[in-house]
């Protein structure tokens, strides 16, 4: 059974905010963020003949993370190439949204992950999602998801942390 | 570090009227002035075959097996034979054969007559 019209725009409906804040996790952009979500639907739509309802949800995630990692990497070639200064609208995060110290220091936390953690923990905290569903986005086990999800949010906590030597040394 | 790990992560509201918008870039795709691109295409890729086929029905049909195969005294198979040129001369006609005419042709190779029989 393909997907309709109606089951579309409910999934939409359900998911765009969660996608959107997942997107934006990869391209600190707020309106890179929308077109992309926007894309993403766009190219399920395309391939509604083919989709199960059941899995169009886990598809479109895996869409737009897909085009996000490929506008993270234009952005990278453009700015080594020169063709972008890194402080650029593309790359600045929007400050309005993303303000203050604690904030610049959980995205450039985020940035550090490797990109398997990065995916899952941000699927995890902002994509509304099960372990099932993201472990079918990501292509592993739910039990993997869960331990990914524990490695990336460990490593935030240390960046985020201030070492207690560093105050004691003051 | 925040507390609770819900707090690392800050949800954003998507700009108002994502679903107006991506309905209209469907409906987009759905109309026929969406698929207008491929209408040249279309009626190109049409034009194209209708040429091709007027072609092959019209086209000049390859030259018939010549006939006269003494149109060439270069054939091979008279050279074969020692022809050296075409034989113009009728040598005889027989009243009676239906208007057969015979032609001898002329031959390098002593000892060697050959006669050509022209239809009628």
């Amino acid at each position: 059974m393909a997907l309709d019209r109606r089951a579309f725009e409910l999934l939409f409906v359900e998911h765009e905010a969660p996608l959107y804040n997942v997107v934006f996790r990869y391209v600190w952009h707020r309106e890179d963020a929308a077109e992309l979500v926007q894309e993403a639907f766009v190219r399920l739509w395309k391939l509604r003949a083919r989709v199960e309802p059941a899995t169009a949800k886990a598809l479109v995630y895996r869409i737009a993370i897909n085009l996000a990692i490929s506008r993270r990497r234009w952005l990278g070639l453009r700015r080594f190439v020169g063709l972008e200064d890194a402080t650029t609208a593309s790359e600045a995060p929007d400050e309005a949204i993303l303000s203050g110290q604690a904030r610049d220091q959980l995205r450039a936390a985020l940035e550090r992950l490797p990109s398997r953690l990065r995916e899952v923990v941000v699927l995890c905290e902002l994509g509304e999602l099960s372990y099932a569903e993201i472990a079918e986005i990501v292509g592993v086990r739910p039990g993997t998801v869960g331990s990914r999800r524990n490695e990336a949010l460990t490593r935030l906590r240390r960046s985020l942390d201030p070492p207690q030597g560093k105050h004691d040394a003051r | 570090m925040p507390d609770n790990d819900s707090e690392l992560f800050e949800r954003l509201d998507p700009p108002a009227g994502g679903l107006d918008r991506l309905m209209a870039r469907i409906d987009a795709l759905e109309r026929p002035e969406g698929r207008a691109w491929r209408m040249p295409l279309v009626a190109g890729l049409g034009v194209v075959g209708a040429a091709l086929l007027v072609w092959l029905a019209v086209r000049p049909s390859p030259p018939a097996p010549a006939t006269d195969l003494l149109a060439s005294a270069t054939h091979p198979s008279f050279a074969a034979l020692g022809l050296t040129e075409r034989p113009e001369q009728a040598v005889s006609q027989q009243p009676g054969g239906d208007g057969e005419r015979f032609r001898q042709l002329p031959s390098s190779s002593p000892g060697v007559v050959i006669f050509v029989v022209d239809g009628p």
